[in-house]
């Protein structure tokens, strides 16, 4: 019979070092467990000791086990035993930063009151000691009645006692019998415990009178209605009068526990010396001075960002098409080939091109939160924030946005408050992208450039990112005043001191981060790639009942094997001609036609919105797509791009209809693809993040009504200007 | 007239002497070690005046001054 694991529970604050006492505990034999109901995760490792299997479950950072949230009750049922699908938990090792000992060990007095065994680890006893403060872990051992262990995760140092007093008290440990509340309170959760029939443990019956409007008190009103409520509210009164007020009457308790315990055990200096957090702080919190180093850093990391991308971006283009050759020179002319060259590789490698970009910003966002830095941001930014109906650790998330809006909704994970998490994750797809950016220098470049004052083009690019940081907050706080109301949430918020972030834990996230992208996202971009690429390629066959294809291998052919420059180049532009063909009598093509009454009030017509259209799953597409729609061909390279900027401008001013109004088309072209959410990843990342379709859903709906409308005032109003300004 | 602490000058040493506000962030305060008889050093304030950061035991902790208005607090 194989022994059991030993299940043991990783509880404490944020930034008390539990995440790298786990990840040093089990190395790399860790995954993600995920629960019905809830966006909470928690992290699941093992790890081996004298031949014991140990299993490690890393329970998110909290201050302490008043649940007011399912989010946050999940880690306590947790601990209860009281979610389906994991067993109760063995032991708990409670993680505290040893220099902020009686506030950390309010959370250990809660958890002594499980039921079983605490150790408490004593984490970076180094930075304690740079204080001045000394822990004497014996004598706090014998005051607590819980076994202490001096460790500093970062290094590994006493990590080995540590995992043996696991095993020891898996096997030998009593669950401490700490009783610090007063009678009073005691003796009113016992009768309220009586009085429910064991609907809930113990534990949540003390927690249930305590926690004023927490979370068991929401669903048990729920469940047994007001009558039953009253009756809880009449106990609380009567702990009231009797001098045991809660939740007051609780934190006096346990604080004079944890003071009379621990007054023996720490030696601080009388004096507290000045850290180096102290010194970095008096400048990152200045007003000034906090401000400008914030956007500098902003600034650089950016910079940083699209420049150090740049050539991987380069790269995985070169090999994407490479591949694509690759298989060109294997399969026959046909549907598959087609499908894969053009659909999946060309497809998903033009996403897959974006994910430098998007792990430089994971890397980027790991390296703040690590540092510290990001509190001392989302400090800084909060009242702008709040103006717009969220707060200061939204501005971090949708700052991210601006290059890729996936790394940013993944981000705001760090917003604990539900309503404001998905207030961000919804506004975020608005921050201009650098997807967007394609679509921008075309435009500008075939209309805002030649013949116009030199700052026309900068300003232009300006105004665009302008229009998403502008509606953004906009939408956010109208979201924040309907769909997503409710009470202010608590802002309350710490400011953990600097360290230095670990290049193995950031480069650990990246990845994290990178391959859940891929892996959850890639099923619905490659499934709306293949879906786009079907609806331009059938019907395949023209008029005559010759595929295209054929036609086209046939004159290129010919065209090869033909001398002279002349004939090459009409042998390109009969190919390029049936392309176009080909494009508009597709499914795609033939939609876009039917819908030109609703491109006309935005000054479009087919071949934009057809253009658009494809562009939906991923919007870079569209380049290509109008270089294949107006018969340039592929455009791989920057003199065929300009040809193409030459050639729109031409079709556009000799249009009829539309000729006088080619800026206000193209503005409108912008501003519909900056506000649309033409992005598969966003939304499946969104999906992920919200556990939900009906969010991603939302996302799509709104913006795109958004975009349409935009659009329809650019171009009715450039319109409107033209006629009435020349 | 009882001073709270988002009266507080940055610099300023004080003493709780009560703790109110909504049941929640009343929690939330005492989870992160606010309690009657703590003292706390107003360290300052953010750009626009809000939220204030102050020092309590050994942590830094920031707060907005709608939730620093149920704190009061005595000079030391």
């Amino acid at each position: 019979m194989p022994v059991p694991p030993i299940i043991v529970a990783l509880v404490g604050n944020p930034n008390a070092g539990k995440s790298t006492l786990f990840n040093a505990l089990s190395g790399l034999r860790q995954h993600v467990g995920n629960y019905p109901g809830v966006t909470v995760e928690m992290k699941k490792g093992d790890f081996v000791v004298d031949g014991r299997r140990v299993e490690l479950i890393d329970l998110p950072g909290t201050y302490s086990l008043a649940a007011r949230s399912p989010d946050e009750m999940v880690a306590v049922d947790l601990l209860l035993g009281r979610q389906p699908s994991e067993p109760r938990p063995d032991l708990i090792v409670s993680v505290v930063d040893a220099s902020n000992l009686e506030r950390h060990l309010y959370l250990t007095t809660q958890l002594m009151e499980l039921g079983v065994p605490v150790i408490v680890a004593l984490n970076m006893i180094d930075m304690a000691k740079a204080q001045g403060i000394t822990i004497d872990a014996e004598r706090l051992a014998k005051s607590l009645q819980v076994t202490v262990v001096p460790i500093q995760a970062n290094a590994g140092t006493g990590l080995d006692t540590l995992r043996a007093e696991i095993v020891r008290a898996a096997d030998h440990g009593i669950a401490p019998a700490a009783n610090l509340l007063p009678e009073p309170i005691l003796r009113a959760s016992e009768a309220l415990h009586g009085s429910l029939n064991g609907e809930i443990p113990q534990f949540l019956a003390r927690r249930l009178l305590l926690d004023v409007g927490g979370y068991t008190e929401q669903w048990l009103t729920a469940k047994r209605g007001p009558g039953w409520h009253q009756t809880l509210l009449d106990a609380r009164l009567r702990l009231s009068e009797s001098g045991c007020p809660v939740p007051a009457a609780e934190a006096k308790a346990r604080y004079a526990w944890i003071r009379a315990a621990t007054v023996t055990a720490i030696t601080k200096p009388a004096i507290r010396p000045v850290s180096t957090t102290d010194r970095l702080d008096t400048i990152l919190t200045h007003k000034l001075w906090g401000t400008l180093v914030f956007l500098a850093l902003m600034f650089i990391v950016f910079q940083a960002i699209f420049v150090g991308a740049e050539p991987l971006m380069g790269a995985i283009d070169t090999v994407t098409k490479w591949l694509a050759s690759l298989v060109e020179g294997v399969l026959p002319v046909g549907p598959l080939r087609s499908l894969i060259t053009d659909g999946v590789i060309t497809g998903v490698g033009g996403v897959i091109k974006f994910l430098p970009q998007i792990l430089l910003l994971f890397a980027f966002i790991a390296f703040l939160e690590d540092c510290g830095y990001m509190a001392r941001a989302a400090f800084l930014m909060d009242k702008i924030m709040s103006r717009c109906g969220l707060s200061g650790k939204s501005f971090i998330p949708m700052l991210s946005s601006i290059a890729c809006a996936i790394p940013g909704v993944m981000a705001a994970r760090v917003i604990e408050n539900r309503r404001d998490r998905i207030a961000t994750i919804l506004v975020a797809p608005l921050m201009s992208c650098s997807a967007r950016l394609p679509i921008y220098g075309l435009m500008i470049g075939a209309f805002l450039t030649v013949g116009r004052p030199f700052w026309l083009k900068g300003f232009t690019l300006f105004i665009m990112y302008m229009i998403g940081f502008l509606v953004a907050p906009i939408v956010a706080l109208i979201l924040k005043r309907t769909l997503l109301r409710g009470a202010t949430p608590i802002f309350v918020m710490e400011l953990p001191t600097y360290r230095r972030p670990s290049l193995k834990a950031i480069l650990r996230r990246m990845f994290d981060a990178g391959w859940a992208f891929v892996r959850r996202a890639g099923t619905l971009i490659l499934a709306s790639m293949v879906i786009v690429w079907a609806l331009l390629y059938f019907p395949n066959t023209d008029e005559n009942g010759q595929k295209y294809e054929d036609r086209i291998a046939a004159i290129t052919e010919k065209a090869e094997a033909a001398e002279g420059e002349e004939a090459k180049a009409e042998g390109e532009r009969q190919v390029n001609a049936l392309r176009s063909e080909w494009k508009r009598t597709s499914l795609l093509g033939r939609v876009g036609h039917s819908m030109e009454p609703v491109f006309a009030p935005l000054g479009w017509d087919w071949k934009i919105g057809v253009a658009a259209l494809a562009s939906f799953p991923a919007r870079e597409v569209i380049v290509g797509t109008l270089g294949i729609l107006y018969q340039e061909g592929d455009i791989d390279s920057d003199e065929k791009a300009d040809q193409l900027q030459n050639t729109i401008r031409d079709r556009w001013s000799e249009d009829p209809i539309r000729g006088p109004y080619v800026v206000p088309v193209a503005l409108s072209v912008m501003v519909f693809f900056a506000l649309c959410c033409q992005c598969a990843s966003t939304l499946a990342v969104i999906r992920r993040e919200t556990k939900s379709w009906a969010w991603p859903a939302f996302t799509f709906a709104y913006m795109t009504i958004l975009a349409y409308i935009g659009a329809f005032l650019t171009f009715q109003i450039g319109r409107w200007v033209v006629d009435h300004l020349s | 007239m009882s001073l709270t602490l988002d009266q507080v000058l940055p610099g300023q040493f004080v003493e709780i002497t009560a703790i109110a506000g909504e049941p929640g962030l009343v929690q939330r305060l005492y989870e992160l070690g606010f309690c009657e008889g703590e003292r706390i050093e107003f360290v300052g304030r953010a750009p626009l005046g809000d939220p204030i950061e102050i020092r309590i035991a050994n942590s830094r902790i920031s707060l907005r001054k709608i939730e620093a208005a149920g704190i009061a607090v005595r000079i030391v």
